[in-house]
C-alpha cells in the first residue's frame, strides 16, 4: 500500500472541552467508498493511529479532520469491512475505498447482555451475517444456519414448510428435558420449538422461528462454550443463539427491495411398483398363503388403456416461492431507524403443505440528551401455514400413504359422485378398480384427503422491546429494556364427510386458540473502564425477571350440516352432542441475578468470570436457587515481545480456555409435583394423580471445558480456530422409568440421576484463498467432531425409545439403534434368518411364524426337533444415530461483478434406521417398493439374498417391522452442496440516472445435490427425532431468481 | 462510534434523578421474593385433592378413568388413548386372541397371530394401564380412609368408594392373570406364577422401590386376594343407583357377586360359582330376576347394546362419552363396525358357520351384519361419537356361569337348562329350544353351555377368557390357542351361516399349543428392564 508521505501534522482542534490538545495544524478531508458497488459508506470511524484523535464519515461517506504534528497514519475501519491504514504525508485529501473483510466480519461480537470486541473475546462464540443466509429461499432462516458454524448442527428432517428443524450446539444434553438451544432475539428470549407445542395442538407445524423475516437479521451469534454462556446460567446447556436485527446507521436514508421468485422440487421420490409388478407381487402374496387366491387385477381405462397411476404426482408437487423485503433504515446525529416490510409465500413440494409470512419491523434509536437514549424494537408477524397430516402410521398421512395407494387403480372416478375414485362399498376406503378387494385398512384416497381435509395454524407473533439507557459518566451505563414475546396461535383442522378420517364422524371439525405471552425485564448496568492505560475492565451487573403463560382452549365437532362450513367452527352448523371443548393453562417464571467481569492486561492476559443466580418456578422451592459460574481465560501471546518477529506470518495468536457450571430450565413448568390433573369418566368428571412428584428434585447442571487457540495469518488474510470441548450433563434431570406394574402415572419419576458426556473438537479455517486482478476467491471450512456417550443411569437400566426402535444404555451413545441382527434368506425356502445372542442361527418359518434352528446341512428342516426362537435377548445395538462428524465448507468467489458462491455441507459417522423401507415391503394388500422385486420365489430364483418370500399379511413376522433389523440399518454419511449462487452486480454507472446505487440479479440452486449411499430419501430424514427415518417427507430442491436493490 | 471522550461536567439534577429511577428498577426485582413461586394452574396438588367430599367423590370417580383410558404410546400429556384397559381394549383383545373372530389387516394381526414380543404395544400397554388402574385404586383408597379420618367424609361413604375401588383392582387383577399367567388349574394348588397383586399406594421414588421389590405372587394368592376385594366390594356397595347410567357404569353390591362368579369359574370352584349366582338368581323356568339391583334379562338380545347405558342386563360396563373415549383408533364401535366404522374386527367364519348356532337365531341379524366381504358385529353402534359403554359383565353371563357350574355339580338338570334356555331362548324359536332330551350326558349340556357363551358374547372380548380357564378341562380344552382364519385366505362366500359341515377353509395362523411360551403374554420389556425382580420372573422363552 504505497502511500504519499506527510511531512507535517497538523493540530486538532477538539470540539469537546476534554480532548487532548493538540496544536493545529491542518484540515485533511476525504470520502470512503465500498469496494463492492462505489457507494458512500457513512460511519466509518476515522482515527490518527495511537491517538484518540477521530471521527467518522457522514451521511454522503465524507469526512474532515484535523491534523497535527508531523508524521501519521489515518485508520479506517468499519464493522464488516476491512480496515485500511494510510500513511497521511502532506495530502489534505485522502479517499478510501474498503472492502467486505471475509476473514473477520465484525469487529463487534454481540455477547450475552453486551457486546465485546472480537479479540477480547475469550469464549467459544461462532458469527454468522445475517446477510449471509438473507437471501435463501427458506421457510426459517434457523434451517440456513447448517454448516455455518462449528459445533452448530441443524438437521432439516423434512421439506415440509413450518416445521421447525433439530438445532443443537455441542451434542446432545439431556435424556428427558430439552435439548435444543435458548434463541434470543434482541435480548430477549424467545420461544423456540413449536408454537403451541406445550399442549400438542399442532395440527400444521408452526416454527415461531419462521415468524422472523430473515432480511432482517443483522448477525446470528451462537455461544458455545461455558465463558460464552454461563452468563444465561440456567439456559444455557443446549447452547444460545443472539439474533441481533438490524439497526439504523447514520447516514442519509436507505432503501432495500429483496425480492426472489422459485420453484421447489422434490429432491428425490420413491421407488415404487407400477400396476403390473404390483399385480404380480400383490398376487404372489395372496397364493403363497394357503386358501389365498388372486385378488390384484389390471384395470383398463376408458380409453383402453391400461390404468397406471404415479401417486407421487398426487401427493408431492413443484410448488411456486416467493419473497419481498422492503426496508428503510438512516440516521442523524440523535436518531436512527429502520423500518421493513416483508411477504413471503411460498408451497410446499407435498400437496396442501404452504407457507404465508406478513413481517413488519421497526427499531428506533433516539437519543434524548447527552447521557439518555431510548429505542424501541418491534416485529409483528402473521403466518399462516397448511399442511398434509404426517404422522408415520397415520393412515391418512401423506407419506403413509403415498407408498401404499393402489398403483392399478384410478385417483378420479366420474361415476363417483365426489368425483374421486372411492370405493363404493367401502366409502372411507380407496376405490378397489379391478382388484378384488379394497386397500387394506381401508386407507383412504390420499389425493381427496390432501384437496378436501384442512390443517391449517395461523399465528400472530408480536416480538418488542424498549429500553432506555443512561450514560452518567463515561464507562457507565445503565440501561432498562421490558420485552414482551406474544404468540396468538389458531390451530384447526377440518375432515370432509364424504370419505377418509370424516366419514364415521359425518364431518369434523377441531379448533385451537392458544396464547402465549412471556414478558422479560432486564436492568444492566455495565461499566467500562481502563486504568492506566494498561488494565482493562469490564463489569457487568443484571437483574432479570421473566414470566411466560400459555393457554389454550378448543373445540371439536362433528356431524356438520354443509361441508360448506369448513373454515371455522360455526355456530349450530353440527350436531350439539358431539361438541367436545378442552382448555388448559400452565404458567413459568425465572428470577436470576447475574454479575460478569472481564479484565485483561493490555489485551494480552485475559481473565473472565461470571456468576448468575436464578430461581426458576419449576425447581422446588427449596431448590430453587441455582447459581451457575463461569471462568474463562486467553492469552493473546502475539502481543508478547517476544512474539513479535513472528506477526507477519501470525498476526494474531490467541490461546483461550474456560470452565462453566450452567443449567437447564427446559424441564417443563412442574416437573417436581404431585399433581391431581383432570380425570375424567366419559361423561363423568374426576381427578387423579397424573404426576407422582419428587420434592427433592434439583437443577439439571452441565459443566463444560473449552480450550482453544484462535489465530489469523498473514496481516488477517487466513485465520483458524481450534476448540475442544467436553460438556458433563452429571446432574440431569431424567424421567427415571419405573416399573409400570408399580403404575406410577406415565411409570416416571423425575429424579436428578444419570450422566451424558458429550465431547469433540471443532476446526474452523477461512480466509482469502486467491486474488488475482478482478478475481478473488474466499473459503472458510469448519469441522465439527462430537461423541455422545452415556456414564450413569438410573441403576444402569437401560431406555427404550417409546417407539422401541433405540435404546439408551450406559457405555453407548445416546438413543442407539437397538435390535436384531439380519443374517439374509434362507436360499432353500425363503425365510428370513436371524442372529441369536450366542451368533447361532435361526430362521422365522413364515408359514408357522415360528423360529427354528437353521441348520445348513438341512435348511428345510423345520421339525418340532429345531423349534427355537428369536427374543429380546437376541437384541444387539446396531449403531449410534449422533452424526460423529460434521461441517460445512463455503466458497466465495467474485470476477469483475459477477459473484459465485458455493456452499458444501457434510456429515457422517451415525446410521440411520430405514424404517420406511419395511413399510415399502408391507405384506398388505398395498404397493410396493421395486426392492420387493428381489424376493425370494423358489430354489432356482432365490432372489437378491435378503428378501424373503411373500406372504400375505405378515410384515411382522417377515420383516420383523416392529423392531430395528440391522437389513434395514444404514450409514447415514452425506455431502450435500447445499447451495449454487450465482450473482451479477449491474455495473454502476448504469443505474445512477434511475437513482439506483446497487442493482444485483441473481440465480441460486438450494439443495442442488446429494452424495450418499442411504438408500432412503435423504440422509438427514429423521422422523422421531432418533435417526429413525419413518415414513419421512422429501427434502426440496429450489430453483430460484432473485434481485437486491438498493438506493 | 466517535472515540472522543463526552464532556465530564458536573452530573445535572435531571440525571441523577434518572440514574436513581434505573437503579430503583434494579433493586425492585429483588423485593418480589415470591416472583417465580409458582403453584399449578391446571391441577389440585396432591395435599388437596381430599379435602373436601366434592374433591374425593372426582378422585373416585378418576379410578374409573384408569380403567376406561389409561395412556397408551406418548403417555398422559399426549392424551392418547385406545380404550385402554377396559374402555375397549379388553374386548379387543379378548376377541383377537381367540379363534371367532378375524383380524382384518392389518390392526389387530400381532395379537390374532400370536407373533408378540417383550416390545409389543398392545400387550405392553394392557399390561401397564391395568397396573396403573390397580395404581389409582390404591391411591384413592389410601386418600378416602383419609378423609374418612379427617372428617371430611363419613365412614360409611368411605367403605363404599374403598368398596368402588376394589372390585376395579381385583378386576384388573383377574385380567392380568388371564393373560399373563397359566390357569388357575395349571397346577394341582394354583401354585405357579401368577401376578404381583398390588394393594399398597405408591405415589412416589421411595414406596415405587419397596413396591418393585414385591415379586409375582402365586395364582391361588391372586385369587384369594381378589375375592377378598370383591368380597368386601359386596359387603359394602349399594345395589342400585338412583340414576340408571350409574348403576351400569359404577360398581355396585350386584357387579361384585356377578364378577365372583366368573372368578370362581375360572377357579374351578363350582359349589361357590352355585351358591354366588344364588344370591342373583330367583324365580322359576326361564324368568330369572336379581333380588339384588332388580336385574333381567332384556327381552331381545339386542338390549343390552340399543340401550347400552340403561337396561336391565348389563350388571358393569365401562362408561365412554364423545369427550373421553378410544378414539378412532381404539373405540369398540370404529373397530368392529362395518363402513363408516373401520371394520377392523370380522365376526369368524368358524363361529358363524357353526351348526349349533341356528340360521334362524335373532343374533346373526339384530347384532351382526355384512358389507359383502364378510360379517361384522353390530353390538357397537355410534360411530359418530364413540360413546359405547363397553361391556363387562351381564346377567347373561351370570346365568352362563351357573348353568356350567350347576351342570358340572349336578349333572344334567332342569336349572342348569332353563339358566341356559333364558338366555338362548329370546334368540331362537320355540321349535328350537333345549329340553331335557336334548341332552344325552351331562357334557353335552355343558358343551352346549360353552357354545352358547362363544355366540351369546361373540365380540365381547370373552372368548380368550374360555380358552384359557378350560385348558386344563379334561373334556372341553382346545389345547390352546386354535388354529385361526387368515382374512385374506376368504371371500365373502367362506360365511355360510349354519353351514352342515361347519367351517371347512383354510386355517392359515396354526394353532398354538398349550405348552408353547407364547399362550400367555411376556411381561413387557418396560418392567423387565426397571424391575430386576419381574425381570428374573419373565414367563419362559421370552
Amino acid at each position: 500500500m504505497k502511500k504519499n508521505y506527510v511531512l507535517r501534522f497538523l493540530l486538532l482542534l477538539s470540539l469537546f472541552a476534554t480532548s487532548v490538545v493538540w496544536a493545529q495544524d491542518r484540515v485533511v478531508s476525504g470520502k470512503v467508498t465500498s469496494a463492492e458497488d462505489g457507494s458512500p459508506i457513512p460511519g466509518v470511524n476515522v482515527v490518527v493511529k495511537g491517538t484518540t484523535n477521530g471521527t467518522t464519515t457522514d451521511g454522503d461517506g465524507t469526512f474532515k479532520i484535523n491534523i497535527s504534528g508531523s508524521e501519521g497514519v489515518l485508520t479506517f475501519s468499519f464493522i464488516g469491512l476491512k480496515t485500511e491504514e494510510i500513511l497521511i504525508g502532506q495530502r489534505t485529501v485522502i479517499d478510501v475505498v474498503l472492502a467486505v473483510d471475509i476473514n473477520q466480519l465484525n469487529e463487534v461480537i454481540v455477547v450475552g447482555y453486551g457486546t465485546q470486541e472480537k479479540k477480547d473475546i475469550t469464549g467459544s462464540i461462532a458469527q454468522v451475517k445475517g446477510s449471509t443466509i438473507a437471501n435463501f429461499a427458506t421457510p426459517s432462516f434457523d434451517s440456513q444456519l447448517a454448516g455455518r458454524a462449528a459445533g452448530v448442527q441443524v438437521i432439516t428432517p423434512s421439506g415440509l414448510l413450518g416445521a421447525a428443524p433439530q438445532i443443537r450446539i455441542r451434542g446432545t444434553n439431556s435424556i428427558s428435558s430439552g435439548t435444543s438451544p435458548l434463541i434470543v432475539i434482541d435480548g430477549v428470549p424467545s420461544f423456540s420449538g413449536s408454537a403451541g407445542g406445550t399442549f400438542g395442538t399442532g395440527f400444521s407445524p408452526t416454527n415461531p422461528l419462521a415468524d422472523i423475516n430473515p432480511t432482517d437479521i443483522e448477525s446470528f451469534e451462537v455461544l458455545k462454550d461455558g465463558a460464552a454462556t454461563a452468563i444465561y446460567g440456567s439456559r444455557a446447556s443446549n447452547g444460545v443463539i443472539l439474533i441481533t436485527t438490524k439497526r439504523g446507521k447514520k447516514g442519509k436514508a436507505k432503501f432495500s427491495y429483496d425480492s426472489y421468485v422459485g420453484i421447489a422440487k422434490v429432491s428425490k421420490r420413491f421407488d415404487l411398483l407400477g400396476a403390473e409388478d404390483f399385480v404380480t407381487i400383490n398376487n404372489e402374496k395372496l397364493t403363497n398363503a394357503p386358501g389365498g387366491v388372486k385378488q390384484a387385477n389390471l384395470m383398463t381405462d376408458a380409453d383402453g388403456n391400461t390404468v397406471d397411476t404415479d401417486w407421487q404426482k398426487e401427493v408431492y408437487r413443484t410448488g411456486v416461492q416467493q419473497s419481498h423485503s422492503l426496508s428503510a433504515s438512516g440516521g442523524t446525529d440523535k436518531t436512527n431507524y429502520y423500518f421493513s416490510l416483508g411477504y413471503s409465500k411460498q408451497d410446499g413440494i407435498a400437496r396442501s403443505n404452504s407457507l404465508e409470512r406478513y413481517s413488519m419491523r421497526a427499531n428506533i434509536d433516539q437519543k434524548i440528551t447527552d447521557y439518555l437514549s431510548f429505542g424501541v424494537s418491534t416485529g409483528i408477524t402473521r403466518q399462516a401455514t397448511t399442511g398434509p397430516l404426517t404422522g408415520s402410521n397415520n393412515l391418512s398421512g401423506n407419506t403413509f400413504a403415498v407408498i401404499r395407494m393402489l398403483p392399478n387403480v384410478p385417483v378420479f372416478s366420474d361415476t363417483d359422485v365426489t368425483g374421486y375414485n372411492i370405493d363404493a362399498i367401502d366409502r372411507k376406503a380407496l376405490g378397489r378398480g379391478a382388484n378384488g378387494i379394497t386397500i387394506s385398512d381401508g386407507i383412504a384416497n390420499i389425493r381427496f384427503v390432501l384437496d378436501n381435509n384442512k390443517r391449517e395454524a395461523q399465528s400472530l407473533r408480536i416480538l418488542s422491546n424498549a429500553f432506555l439507557e443512561a450514560t452518567p459518566f463515561k464507562g457507565l451505563k445503565l440501561r432498562t429494556q421490558l420485552g414482551i414475546d406474544y404468540t396468538h396461535l389458531d390451530d384447526f383442522s377440518y375432515q370432509d364427510p364424504r370419505s377418509g378420517d370424516g366419514l364415521g364422524s359425518s364431518g369434523s371439525m377441531s379448533q385451537f386458540s392458544t396464547n402465549q405471552p412471556r414478558w422479560n425485564w432486564q436492568n444492566i448496568v455495565t461499566y467500562t473502564h481502563t486504568f492506566a492505560e494498561e488494565h482493562n475492565l469490564d463489569v457487568t451487573l443484571v437483574a432479570e425477571a421473566q414470566k411466560t403463560r400459555q393457554s389454550f382452549f378448543g373445540a371439536s365437532v362433528a356431524s356438520l350440516s354443509d361441508r360448506l362450513y369448513n373454515e371455522n367452527i360455526i355456530s349450530s352448523q353440527f350436531v350439539s352432542t358431539t361438541a367436545t371443548v378442552s382448555g388448559d393453562v400452565t404458567r413459568n417464571a425465572i428470577d436470576s441475578y447475574l454479575g460478569r467481569l472481564n479484565y485483561n492486561y493490555k489485551r494480552k492476559y485475559y481473565i473472565g468470570a461470571s456468576i448468575r443466580r436464578d430461581r426458576l418456578s419449576a425447581i422446588p422451592i427449596s431448590q430453587r436457587v441455582g447459581n451457575f459460574p463461569g471462568v474463562s481465560f486467553a492469552w493473546r501471546i502475539s502481543q508478547e515481545s517476544f512474539f513479535s518477529s513472528l506477526t507477519s506470518v501470525v498476526s494474531d495468536l490467541k490461546l483461550r480456555g474456560s470452565f462453566a457450571k450452567v443449567g437447564n430450565v427446559f424441564i417443563g413448568d412442574f416437573p417436581y409435583n404431585s399433581i391431581y390433573g383432570a380425570a375424567s369418566y366419559g361423561t363423568q368428571s374426576g381427578i387423579a394423580l397424573t404426576q407422582a412428584g419428587n420434592n427433592g428434585l434439583r437443577w439439571e447442571s452441565q459443566r463444560i471445558y473449552d480450550a482453544g487457540i484462535d489465530a489469523s495469518f498473514l496481516d488477517g488474510r487466513f485465520n483458524l480456530s481450534f476448540a475442544y470441548w467436553r460438556k458433563d450433563n452429571e446432574d440431569i434431570i431424567l424421567a427415571v422409568p419405573q416399573p409400570p406394574s408399580v403404575g406410577v402415572p406415565n411409570n416416571t419419576i423425575n429424579q436428578n440421576i444419570g450422566y451424558i458426556r458429550n465431547s469433540g473438537i471443532e476446526l474452523t479455517l477461512g480466509g482469502e484463498v486467491l486474488r488475482k486482478g478482478d478475481f478473488s476467491w474466499n473459503a472458510s471450512l469448519n469441522l465439527t467432531t462430537q461423541q455422545n456417550k452415556v456414564l450413569t443411569l438410573y441403576k444402569g437400566q437401560d431406555i427404550y425409545s417409546s417407539d422401541g426402535f433405540n435404546i439408551t444404555r450406559e457405555g453407548e451413545s445416546m438413543r442407539a439403534l437397538f435390535g436384531y441382527r439380519n443374517a439374509g434368506v434362507n436360499a432353500a425356502n425363503g425365510n428370513p434368518l436371524y442372529y441369536k445372542a450366542d451368533n447361532t442361527i435361526v430362521q422365522g418359518d413364515i408359514s408357522s411364524q415360528n423360529y427354528y434352528v437353521y441348520d445348513p446341512a438341512n435348511p428345510k428342516d423345520v421339525s418340532a426337533a429345531k423349534l427355537s426362537s428369536l427374543v429380546s435377548t437376541d437384541r444387539a445395538v446396531l449403531g449410534n444415530v449422533l452424526p460423529t462428524y460434521f461441517g460445512g465448507f463455503d466458497n466465495n468467489l467474485t470476477y469483475k461483478n459477477f459473484d459465485l458462491n458455493v456452499f458444501f455441507r457434510y456429515q457422517g459417522g451415525n446410521k440411520i434406521f430405514n424404517r420406511t423401507r419395511v413399510d415399502m415391503l408391507n405384506m398388505n394388500f398395498v404397493n410396493n417398493g421395486k426392492e420387493i422385486l428381489g424376493r425370494w420365489q423358489s430354489e432356482g430364483e432365490p432372489g437378491d439374498g435378503v428378501t424373503p418370500r411373500l406372504y400375505t399379511s405378515r410384515s411382522t413376522f417377515i420383516n420383523n417391522d416392529a423392531s430395528t433389523s440391522s437389513r434395514f440399518v444404514e450409514k447415514g454419511d452425506f455431502l450435500r452442496i447445499s447451495n449454487i449462487t450465482l450473482g451479477y452486480t449491474i455495473p454502476r454507472d448504469l443505474l445512477t440516472k434511475a437513482g439506483i446505487e446497487r442493482l444485483r440479479v441473481y440465480g441460486q440452486v438450494q439443495n442442488a445435490a446429494v452424495f450418499t449411499k442411504y438408500k432412503g430419501l435423504d440422509p438427514e430424514t429423521n422422523t422421531s427425532g432418533a435417526g429413525v427415518d419413518f415414513n419421512g417427507n422429501p427434502q426440496q430442491r429450489v430453483f430460484l431468481l432473485g434481485l437486491n436493490l438498493n438506493f | 462510534m466517535r472515540k472522543i471522550s463526552i464532556s465530564n461536567s458536573h452530573l445535572s439534577l435531571s440525571k441523577c434523578a434518572f440514574v436513581l429511577l434505573l437503579l430503583t428498577g434494579i433493586t425492585t426485582i429483588s423485593c418480589k421474593e415470591t416472583f417465580s413461586d409458582l403453584a399449578p394452574t391446571d391441577a389440585l396438588s396432591d395435599a388437596t385433592a381430599y379435602a373436601t367430599p366434592d374433591r374425593v367423590a372426582l378422585a373416585v370417580t378418576g379410578v374409573y378413568d384408569a380403567a376406561q383410558t389409561g395412556f397408551y404410546t406418548g403417555g398422559l400429556a399426549a392424551g392418547a388413548s385406545r380404550g385402554y384397559p377396559l374402555g375397549a381394549a379388553n374386548t379387543e383383545l379378548g376377541d383377537n386372541r381367540g379363534e371367532d373372530v378375524i383380524a382384518v389387516p392389518s390392526f389387530y394381526l400381532i395379537t390374532y397371530q400370536s407373533t408378540y414380543t417383550v416390545a409389543t404395544a398392545n400387550n405392553q400397554f394392557y399390561w401397564e394401564t391395568l397396573y396403573g388402574l390397580i395404581n389409582r385404586a390404591n391411591v384413592v383408597i389410601e386418600g378416602v380412609q383419609g378423609a374418612a379420618t379427617g372428617g371430611v367424609i363419613t365412614p360409611e361413604q368411605a367403605l363404599i368408594y374403598e368398596g368402588e375401588a376394589r372390585f376395579l383392582r381385583a378386576l384388573a387383577h383377574h385380567e392380568l392373570l388371564v393373560h399373563y399367567a397359566r390357569p388357575y388349574a395349571h397346577t394341582a394348588d394354583a401354585s405357579h406364577l401368577g401376578v404381583p397383586y398390588r394393594t399398597k399406594a405408591v405415589q412416589g421414588a421411595a414406596a415405587a422401590v419397596e413396591a418393585a421389590a414385591q415379586g409375582r405372587n402365586t395364582v391361588k394368592e391372586c385369587y384369594d386376594l381378589l375375592l377378598q376385594d370383591l368380597d368386601f366390594a359386596e359387603t359394602n356397595l349399594p345395589a342400585t343407583s338412583s340414576t340408571p347410567r350409574l348403576k351400569i357404569t359404577r360398581a355396585t353390591k350386584g357387579a361384585a357377586i356377578a364378577l365372583k362368579t366368573r372368578v370362581y369359574l375360572h377357579q374351578g370352584n363350582w359349589t361357590k360359582v352355585v351358591s354366588e349366582g344364588a344370591k342373583i338368581i330367583s324365580g322359576s323356568g326361564t324368568t330369572l330376576t336379581s333380588p339384588i339391583g332388580g336385574y333381567k334379562l332384556t327381552a331381545t338380545p339386542e338390549g343390552p347394546f340399543s340401550s347400552n347405558y340403561d337396561n336391565t342386563e348389563s350388571m358393569f360396563s365401562i362408561e365412554n362419552g364423545a369427550a373421553d373415549n378410544g378414539t378412532v383408533n381404539g373405540s369398540i364401535s370404529t373397530m368392529y363396525q362395518i363402513s363408516p366404522g373401520r371394520a377392523l374386527v370380522a365376526i369368524s367364519p368358524i363361529i358363524w358357520n357353526d351348526p349349533n348356532w341356528l340360521a334362524t337365531d335373532t343374533r346373526r341379524t339384530l347384532l351382526a351384519q355384512n358389507n359383502s366381504r364378510a360379517y361384522f358385529s353390530k353390538k357397537y353402534r355410534d360411530i359418530t361419537t364413540l360413546t359405547d359403554a363397553n361391556p363387562i359383565i351381564r346377567y347373561s353371563e351370570v346365568l352362563l356361569n351357573v348353568a356350567e357350574a350347576t351342570a358340572r355339580v349336578s349333572g344334567l338338570t332342569q336349572a342348569s337348562i332353563d339358566q341356559l334356555n333364558a338366555v338362548r331362548n329370546r334368540a331362537v324359536t320355540a321349535a328350537n329350544q333345549f329340553t331335557v332330551a336334548s341332552f344325552a350326558t351331562a357334557n353335552d349340556l355343558i358343551g352346549a353351555i360353552i357354545k352358547e357363551r362363544r355366540i351369546e358374547f361373540l365380540c365381547e372380548g370373552r372368548r380368550w377368557s374360555d380358552i384359557h380357564r378350560l385348558a386344563k378341562d379334561p373334556v372341553f380344552t382346545s389345547n390352546g390357542i386354535p388354529a385361526k382364519v387368515d382374512y385374506t385366505g376368504t371371500t365373502f362366500a367362506s360365511w355360510v351361516a349354519a353351514s352342515a359341515t361347519g367351517y371347512i377353509g383354510a386355517r392359515a395362523t396354526t394353532a398354538v399349543p398349550y405348552d408353547d411360551y407364547r399362550f400367555v403374554w411376556p411381561i413387557p420389556q418396560t418392567e423387565t428392564t426397571s424391575n430386576p425382580v419381574l425381570a428374573a420372573q419373565q414367563n419362559p422363552i421370552y
